[in-house]
Order: C-alpha cells, then structure tokens, then sequence
C-alpha cells in the first residue's frame, strides 16, 4: 500500500479524483484539501474513481462525508465510481450510497453528473 | 597510548570507534592465529566477505592490536590504493611503508605512521639516522637491486622484506594486504607480475600475510592458482547477524541523531544484509533529509532513494563506470547485469544473452570480463549472472529502469518492492499459548501476530487475516469482510485505547466452523453498551461522521464481543465458514 496518492483529471465543467492506495486519514485528508482546491477554482463537480483504492476505513469515510457536505453546501454534486463490492456494502450499511450515488463505471457516473445542473 | 592509537587510526584511515560495528568474534581469531606463531607454522589467510562487509576495518584492528598489545611479532599493513605502472615505483613504495613501521613499531613510535605517502629519500635518511646496522645493510641490498636490470629479482627481494626483518629482529611477522585484488592490475612487460611472485612470500611460515579484497576476485584471480591453491586459508567474514545487525542499526541511528523504532528497525533489517555500509547510507540520509526512522516504510523509502540515487548508488555507479569505456557501454553492462533479475533468475550464456540483447559478441564478451574483474559478474559453466548480492539487485532494477525502461521512480519504486510488500510474520501458537476459553477442540490452530501502533499498522494485520483466511477457503467477499473488520478493531486500539505498550495483540484461531479473531490491547477499558449509535439518514441527509467502526465489525462477522480483561480491551470476531468449506490444511 505505502504512500496515498491521487490524480486529477479536468473534463468539461467537473473532476474526476483518482485514488491511489490506502484511504485512511492521511489519504481522507489529501482528497479533502485536493477538493477545496478545485472548489477554489470554480469547479463544483466531483467524480472519485476508487478503482486503486480497495481498502477504505471508517475514518477515510468519515473525511469522504465532510467532503460531500462541503460540495453540496456550495451546491455541486459529488458521486463515486468502480468501488468494490465490500465497499459498496460499506458505503450502503452507512446510507452514503443515499447521499452520494454510486456508480459502477466512470461513464454512468459522468452521464450522472453532465445532468446535474 | 591515546594518541598512538590516533595516529594508527589516522594513518590506515579506520572508521571511527562508533560506526565500526563489533567484530570481537572475527578479530579474535584471526589474531589468535597470529600470536601463536611462535609455537606453531602460522598460515596465509584471505578475508572473504560480501562487498562492503568491513573485511579492511577488521584487517586494520588487527594491525592496530598487534601494534599495540604485543611484542613478538612485527606487524606490517600494506594497502594497495595505487595501481603501479613500472615495477621499480612499485617496490620503492612498498619498502618504504615496510621499513618505517618496523622503525615506528621497534620505536614504540606510532608518530612515524603518518603522514601517509612518505617518499623513499625519507626513508633513507631515517635509516642513515637509525643506528641499526642490520637495517642499513637492508636498504644497501635493496639499493643495489634497484641498480640491477632484472624487475624480477627486485621484486621477488622486496617481497621477502618483512621475513628479513623479522629474522633480524623477533623472529615473526605479519603482513596485512589490503584491497590485494587490485594487484591484479598491475602486469608490467618487464619482470614477472606480483601475482606470480607473492605466493612465494606468502609461504613462510613466520610470516602470515593476511589479504583483504574483493571475495570473488580473489578467489578468481589468486587463490585458485597452482602455488596457491590450499595455501591460503579463507576467512569468511559474512554480514553481522541479525541481532548484531540490529544493534548496530540502533546505534548508528544514536550516533546521527536520527529518531527510530526498533520494531521498524526489525521489519526491513533484511535489505541491508548486516553490511554496516548500507546501513549508514541510510541513516545518513536520513540525517540529511530530516526523515525519523521511525515506520518500517520510511526505512524502506529511505533506502529506496538511496538505491536510486545515494551513496549506495553512487557505489555501484562508480564500480560500473570503471567497467566501462563509455555510456553506451554502461547501458549493455546494465543490460547484461539485469537480464537474469528481469526473467525469474534464468541464466543464459553469453552467446545467447549477446544474441538476445542484440549486442556484438566481442564487445560483450570484453565487458563482462571487466564486469567479472571487478567483481560484479559471475560467469558459472558459461552462465553469465550478476553476484549474488540483493542489494546490488535492487540497484540494477532501478538502473535498468532508468537507462532502458525511462521510466519514472514512483513506478519503480512501487515495482521494486511489490514481491516484498509487508507479508507480516505469523507465529504458530501451542495449544497453551491460545487464551481460549470453553472446551478444546481437537482441529485447531492459531496464530500470533503482535504489532506495534504505528500508522497503518492494521494494513499488516489485514495482510495476516488474509494469509489465514486463505487457508480455509472463504468467498472473495467474505475474505473483504473479516479485513475490514480487523482494519477497524485495530484502528480502535490505536486511537482510543491510549495504551503504553504501543501494541496491538492479535490472534488468529481456525477450527472445524470458524475464524475467530481476537485483538487486544492493554489501554484503557470502555464499556461498549454505552457506545452511542451512528445515525444512519432516512432520506438524503448526511449520515455521522464518525462512530462507525464498532457497528461496521458487527455487521462484517458473525458475532462480536468484548471479553472481559483486567486491563485494556479485548474484542473477540468469530466468522463462520460458508456451508461445505472447512479447515484446509489442519495444524500447517
Ligand atoms: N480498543 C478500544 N479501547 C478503548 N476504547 C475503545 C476501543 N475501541 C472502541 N472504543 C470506544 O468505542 C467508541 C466507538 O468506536 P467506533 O465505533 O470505532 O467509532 P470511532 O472510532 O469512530 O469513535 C470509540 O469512540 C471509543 O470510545
Ligand atoms: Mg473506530
């Protein structure tokens, strides 16, 4: 696992954050501040892909429900792509999956988000 | 006697008291051997050890032990640091560093050690002063074959110096070659060649020569000659053990200052092979860049960088370059060097691997000679692979990365340590060990599995849930459950239990119908009915932050309970086998 790391991809008017590795706190923390500065720059949507990330803490969570709170209080839209099956089972045992979608693939995540006004 | 010892440490330039790490065992029995000349024929001795290993530092305390703490044998200490073209420089040199340690020994002088190049008018002029005859007759002789034409006489004269003295004076001597592989560069048209010559010196038995160099060169280059061969006694000096080796890293990390764990310590001493040398670098860096040691990955990154671009680096890149006429050279040694690293450790003949590489077979064929001289190639029945060395391995992986793949060092990096990425070690448990209450099943089998409270510590404990899990053939998805569940249970541990110990204690127990998992800490004690219940939204609110990792582990296994302990807390996880799986493999 090692070091947490993440890519940014700019499409049209929203993001794209690929996770690399463990999310923890530190990794929680590197999405949020990662996330405030796309904020900063006008951007108000978001799509995390959890394609490298397999494993997810609760305290990675915990940072991952401020950071929807925060996009959606500057009223953006934040959805998740290609989590894992345990994760998703994680995420809907804690009604995020309520709060914010999840998709299987980027595409349905995108199309998701291309809607949102 | 302080400052002599200074000056002996100055003049063979030894590593300081602190960063030479204890070889009393090795010492001691080389300098044994050597103070029992006077009753017995002493032998020759060649110090073999992985590069690096400190045979030279070991070499040099027995010097600066035979200097000191005894009379009867004179101690000699040659280091070969200059390759010599012409044979007549060559002899000067070594007369001259003979003749002044026997004045400095027989003086009780150690002043006369230093400085390091002295020239052989000096040399002259103390013997003129000196009132002993004996020398001064030494040096007509060594002057008069000087004056003769015959290379070979001159040589063979100058290697019997320290017999000479000896006769003259105790009776015994030993001489100390160091970096002795480096003779073999030095072939001259006239004369017979130092190779030829010493094994004769070599034989006396009043006087040992103890060589120190490069193992693979040595064995290659002299001590498979017929007038060598069973001569010379190898002494082979390996890396220190692990305990020794982890002390050593303790105090090195002491002596710069720089923070570290030693259970972290522990986890990645294997990189370094207990060679104090790639210890160091390490540490150094470490020193330099402001890094605590103090997490098993920051030791590992740390060594990382110095494989990639460090003192370790600059090492190797030197010892290639010396092979090497040029860059494109450089990048067929590297090429050559990593095939058998790159293809599971298949070793291919030269023919083939020139063939396969696309290289011109004479030039290759050149390359890897110089690559075998210096030690960094070994060719078995033909079979060309670089010495066994892991450490050397890992420095041709990034090399080839970098020179032939281009690629960038995160990629490398996380290639480099991908088959060695933290597989925590389990510990079989005897029955008794395992605190399990209720009766004894006959099938069963636990492991142990005790972690310090580092950051991502539980990531270790995951890797061991899986290990185990896999034993019994539990569902993908199953297997995802029970590491999430551990996941939370440790992070508990590590941030609400307070614990002094900083350790999480894990067992893991496999019998007929389940997994149980037991993680304990010995920290503050809570009472879980108490615990408030994260608030999971009806509509589209946002759930609780935190709060949830006690709900998650419940709903993750089967059952969940804290058992009562006298200190600390202890959670115990059970999951039940799918219908129809079972215990794989019993006991193993
Ligand atoms: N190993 C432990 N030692 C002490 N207290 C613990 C331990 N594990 C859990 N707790 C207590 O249980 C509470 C709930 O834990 P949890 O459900 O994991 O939520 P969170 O960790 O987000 O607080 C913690 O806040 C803590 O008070
Ligand atoms: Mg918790």
């Amino acid at each position: 696992m090692g070091q947490f790391q993440m890519d940014v991809k700019f499409d049209r008017d929203f993001v794209v954050f690929y996770t690399n590795g463990y999310i923890n706190d530190l990794g929680g923390e590197k999405i949020e501040r990662t996330c405030e500065d796309i904020l900063r720059e006008g951007y108000r949507k978001v799509i995390v892909n959890f394609s490298e990330s397999p494993i997810i803490n609760s305290i990675g969570i915990s940072i991952l429900i401020g950071l929807i709170d925060r996009v959606k209080r500057a009223k953006g839209s934040v959805c998740f792509t290609n989590l894992t099956l345990n994760n998703t089972e994680v995420f809907e045992f804690m009604g995020l999956t309520q709060y914010a979608p999840v998709f299987p693939n980027e595409e349905e995540a995108v199309r998701f988000t291309m809607g949102h006004a | 006697m302080a400052d002599g010892e200074l000056c002996i440490q100055n003049a063979l330039r030894m590593a300081p008291k602190d960063l030479f790490f204890d070889r009393e065992p090795e010492i001691r029995t080389i300098l044994d051997m050597c103070l029992q000349l006077a009753a017995l024929p002493a032998q020759s001795c060649a110090l073999m050890g992985p590069r690096r290993a400190g045979t030279s530092e070991i070499a040099k305390r027995i010097y600066k032990e035979l200097f000191i703490n005894q009379e009867s044998i004179l101690p000699f200490w040659y280091g070969f640091d200059r390759v010599f073209q012409d044979p007549v420089h060559f002899a000067r040199d070594y007369f001259s560093q003979l003749v002044r340690q026997y004045l400095a020994f027989q003086g009780k002088d150690p002043t006369l050690l230093l400085p390091r190049v002295i020239r052989f008018e000096a040399i002259e002029r103390m013997v003129t002063d000196c009132s002993d005859a004996r020398l001064h007759g030494l040096r007509d002789d060594f002057n008069a074959a000087l004056g003769d034409a015959d290379r070979t006489a001159l040589l063979a004269f100058t290697l019997q110096v320290p017999e000479v003295l000896a006769q003259g004076s105790t009776g015994a001597a030993c001489v100390i070659l160091d970096h002795f592989h480096r003779v073999f560069r030095m072939n001259w048209s006239d004369g017979a060649s130092l190779t030829e010559l010493f094994p004769q010196a070599m034989g006396s038995p009043a006087v040992p020569h103890i060589l120190t160099g490069q193992a693979e060169v040595l064995q290659r280059h002299y001590l498979s000659m017929e007038t060598t061969a069973g001569r010379i006694r190898r002494i082979s000096v390996a890396g220190l053990d692990s305990k020794r080796a982890l002390e050593a890293f303790l105090a090195f990390c002491k002596r710069y200052d720089v923070a570290v764990e030693q259970e972290a310590a522990a986890h990645e001493l294997h990189r370094f092979q207990g060679i104090p040398f790639y210890m160091l670098s390490v540490i150094r860096r470490a020193r330099q860049e402001g890094i605590a040691l103090n997490r098993w990955d920051a030791i590992r990154d740390t060594y990382f960088a110095e494989v990639e671009k460090g003192e370790i680096a600059f090492y190797y890149d030197s010892l290639l370059n010396r092979c090497c006429p040029g860059p494109f050279a450089k990048r067929d040694a590297i090429r050559i060097l990593s095939h058998p690293l790159l293809h599971a450790g298949s070793r291919l003949a030269l023919e083939e691997l020139a063939k396969r590489l696309l290289l011109d077979l004479d030039a290759a064929r050149v390359l890897v000679d110089a690559l075998a001289s210096s030690g960094l190639l070994a060719e078995n029945y033909g079979m060309v692979a670089p010495v066994e060395n892991p450490v050397f391995d890992d420095f041709l992986r990034v090399a080839h990365r970098y020179w032939i793949g281009r690629v960038g060092s995160d990629e490398i990096r996380k290639d480099l340590f991908r088959g060695t990425q933290d597989v925590p070690v389990l510990t079989e448990l005897k029955k008794d060990e395992v605190s399990e209450p209720g009766r004894k099943e006959k099938h069963r089998v636990s492991f142990g599995l005790v972690l310090p409270m580092v950051s991502e510590t539980e990531l270790v404990a995951a890797r061991a849930a899986e290990q185990v899990a896999e034993r019994v053939d539990f569902p993908e998805e199953d297997i995802g459950r029970i590491r999430m569940a551990l996941i939370e249970a440790c992070i508990n541990c590590f941030e609400h239990s307070g614990s002094e110990d900083g350790k999480i204690y894990i067992t893991f127990t496999l019998d007929t119908e389940k997994l149980s998992i037991v993680v304990e800490d010995k920290g503050v004690s809570f009472d879980p009915k108490k615990v408030p219940v994260p608030h999971r939204p009806e509509g589209t609110g946002a759930p609780s932050r935190r709060g949830w990792g006690l709900e998650l582990i419940r709903n993750l296994m089967d059952q969940v309970v804290f058992e009562d302990v006298p200190v600390g807390t202890r959670l115990r996880m059970v999951k039940y086998y799918p219908k129809d799986t079972g215990l794989k493999a019993q006991a193993g």
